[in-house]
């Protein structure tokens, strides 16, 4: 095989066996394997210098062979769709002081929203026997929900929200966050709301939070709510293109503009200034999230915030209580915050967000 | 969920198919000795029985694992997204899948995941950045698979590199500010030695400075990497403190530059006429910041692009190609330090 030549050649050498590591240490390779696997039969001196010629000669113990006689392990495998945005990004960092501090290492694919290579990611997870899977979403196929139950590998899936988890669930409900925002914008007078998204189907959390947000404008008698989808990586020139082209085909012209991110929200906004659309006095711009840019715009998106720490951490412990055994709330669905802004009109006695 | 009873085995598959655990297994790995109706019924009863084909007890005879590890040092930095997937993109339809660590920017988280990466067999092994613990260094290096460290440019590289110069970076800003005619130059953030690649920018515009003969002390720190939007607020702010004089200034990435832009645009500096400011990495808000941000662009997809061809190449031919050649960061000149553009 190539790779095997391949190593041959290569002037570094090979990672050292479990008989370099009995011969310089003059014990059997058995002896050896207990050591490392920190099994009774060792004298603790003896584990000492057997641990040090094992770091000194690069022995890893093979954790493909290991795996099969032990079923506990110390990994713990993360799925996420996409990471282009710091919503998982913070939803990792609430966890990982709790997965830091029980001992657990964490591997992390990204599946691009393709269900194909999430069963793919699923299989081989499966098959290094990890204490715990992450999953971002609730929208899986059922041979990779199948997968993991019939495994009884404790996982949590997590951002989203469902009653009815693969395991367990931390997240928010999409829907309803949708459905503030619209009761929100209903609120303030506005009655010619526009959608600005990326392409139908790719992101479904964002799908959610549109149909909540139709259905509190339906509510209202809205029913005709123009959309504009990108197909872009791009966030920020998404949004612009979207909003430029809700500007320039629906009339009558929007309100308000409904993003599916904070990001795109900005671009959207940079798009109503290029064509001396003032906000809010001729437009409001409505983002999702509450991300970073937030914190240093002058004035401030208006926006749905989404606890996104908060949400990492009570996962991460409730997946450690499965992984130990522990009884924990099956499906929690987290609150989220309307932030007014300064990109929308005031609501009377609300005064308007300006530095 | 109840505590499991035990998952299948291969041996529940066999007697349910009524076939030996041998032939479960050849039937998994496709191999020619099963009948395809023996197959599909073997597969069939896997699949009723939840049965998952442990693919790594496989590996161990074949020792193709089919996956290439990748450490990054944070997950919601887009430059790194970027190389992720021109990696991604490149490697699409061989059969290699990523997996990723992320490392926070600290070295010996790296140097665990390494190991834990390692214990598992990659095919390959992608890390972000040249400078690793002794013992991390001395794993791979012993790994025997292709190393492919990238975003930096090692002097002493493990295998092979895929990357550029970050101090070439800083110098190249300095030049820029000269040529505007600025002389009174600052740098936020690239302070901590645990984003060594952000230390290696400030270290080439330290010595960018010092060649030029001009004022190197206006550093100011902006925490621990990644530095924030809103942090880069504050270190500008710290910048205009202690030297009000201040002609322009790099920011160790965009982020950080935009929220020193904002922070301009609210104390009422014009930005470019009494204070230009850069960025780096060339990040999609860079462009649409009005000002426009100037900034370095790395080619972040083109390294993961670069860094497939490199794991390919060595895959299939055990001649492994040398080092390519260094990538060249490209000076993006923007409103905010005066140049042109939107």
């Amino acid at each position: 095989m190539p790779i095997q030549k391949a190593q041959k050649q290569r002037k570094s050498g090979r990672a050292g066996k479990i008989e370099d590591v009995a011969a310089a240490t003059g014990v059997s390779i058995m002896t050896v394997s207990r050591a490392m696997r920190g099994v009774e039969g060792v004298s603790e001196s003896k584990r000492a210098e057997i641990l040090k010629a094992a770091k000194r000669l690069s022995y890893v113990p093979n954790s493909n062979a290991r795996s099969l006689a032990v079923a506990h392990s110390d990994l713990i495998g993360i799925s996420l769709p996409t990471f282009l945005d710091d919503v998982f990004a913070d939803i990792l960092e609430g966890m990982r002081s709790a997965l830091d501090n029980a001992g657990f290492e964490t591997v992390i694919d990204t599946t691009g929203y393709c269900e194909r290579r999430e069963e793919a990611w699923v299989d081989r997870m499966l098959a290094w026997h990890p204490a715990g899977v992450i999953l971002g979403g609730v929208h899986h196929s059922p041979a990779v929900s199948a997968s993991l139950k019939s495994a009884r590998i404790p996982t949590l899936q997590t951002w989203d929200y469902t009653p009815d988890p693969i395991d367990i669930c931390v997240g928010i409900d999409h829907f309803a966050a949708g459905g503030l925002a619209g009761s929100q914008l209903l609120e303030r007078g506005y009655r010619r709301p526009g959608i600005v998204g990326v392409t139908r189907g790719r992101d479904l959390r964002a799908e959610a939070r549109f149909a909540g947000f139709r259905d509190a404008f339906a509510s209202a008698g809205v029913t005709d709510i123009p959309e504009s989808r990108i197909d872009k990586h791009a966030s920020f020139e998404a949004g612009m293109l979207g909003a430029q082209a809700l500007l320039e085909q629906s009339r009558p012209v929007p309100d308000v503009l409904f993003f599916l991110s904070d990001h795109m929200a900005f671009g959207g906004l940079s798009a109503c200034e290029a064509q001396d659309l003032r906000t809010p006095e001729d437009i409001g711009i409505m983002g999702f999230n509450g991300l970073g840019i937030n914190t240093v715009l002058r004035r401030p998106l208006a926006t749905i915030v989404s606890p996104r720490k908060q949400m990492g951490h009570l996962g991460a412990r409730n997946l450690l209580a499965r992984i130990h055994g522990v009884r924990t709330e099956r499906h929690v669905a987290l609150p989220v915050e309307f932030q007014p802004g300064g990109t929308l009109r005031s609501l009377p006695g609300e005064s308007p967000v300006h530095d | 969920m109840t505590r499991p009873a035990k998952p299948p085995t291969m041996a529940d598959v066999a007697k349910a198919a009524g076939v030996s655990p041998m032939t479960v297994s050849r039937a998994f790995k496709r191999d020619a000795s099963v009948s395809e109706p023996t197959r599909r019924t073997i597969l069939e009863t896997a699949e009723r029985l939840g049965y998952i084909f442990d693919s790594m007890a496989a590996g161990l005879s074949s020792r193709r694992t089919g996956f290439v590890a990748v450490t990054i040092p944070s997950i919601n930095n887009a430059n790194f997204a970027d190389t992720v997937r021109g990696l991604v993109e490149n490697l699409r339809g061989t059969g290699l899948q990523i997996l990723l660590g992320y490392t926070d920017y600290d070295m010996h988280e790296e140097e665990r995941l390494v190991e834990q990466f390692l214990t598992r067999r990659p095919e390959a092994m992608v890390l972000t950045g040249g400078k690793h613990t002794p013992r991390c260094r001395h794993l791979l290096e012993k790994a025997g698979i292709p190393i492919i460290e990238t975003w930096d440019l090692p002097a002493d590289p493990i295998d092979q590199v895929v990357g550029f110069s970050n101090a070439d970076a800083g110098r190249m800003m300095v030049r820029h500010f000269v040529e505007r005619g600025c002389s009174r130059l600052g740098f936020i953030g690239g302070d901590t030695t645990r984003d060594t690649r952000g230390l290696d920018r400030r270290r080439g515009f330290v010595d960018g400075l010092n060649e030029a003969g001009l004022d190197a002390t206006r550093l100011v720190a902006a925490g621990l990497p990644p530095v924030s939007m809103r942090e880069g607020a504050q270190a500008l702010r710290d910048l205009i403190e202690r030297w009000p004089d201040t002609e322009a200034v790099m920011c160790v990435s965009d982020l950080s530059a935009f929220g020193a832009l904002t922070e301009c645009l609210r104390m009422g500096i014009a930005v470019p006429d009494r204070l230009a400011v850069a960025g780096f990495g060339a990040y999609e808000v860079s462009e649409l910041s009005v000002p426009s941000i100037t900034t370095i662009d790395v080619h972040a997809e083109r390294i993961g692009a670069e860094t497939a061809a490199c794991i390919l190449g060595r895959l299939d031919d055990a001649a492994a190609p040398g080092i390519p050649e260094p990538l060249v960061p490209r000076l993006l000149l923007r409103q905010s330090t005066g140049g042109v553009g939107n």
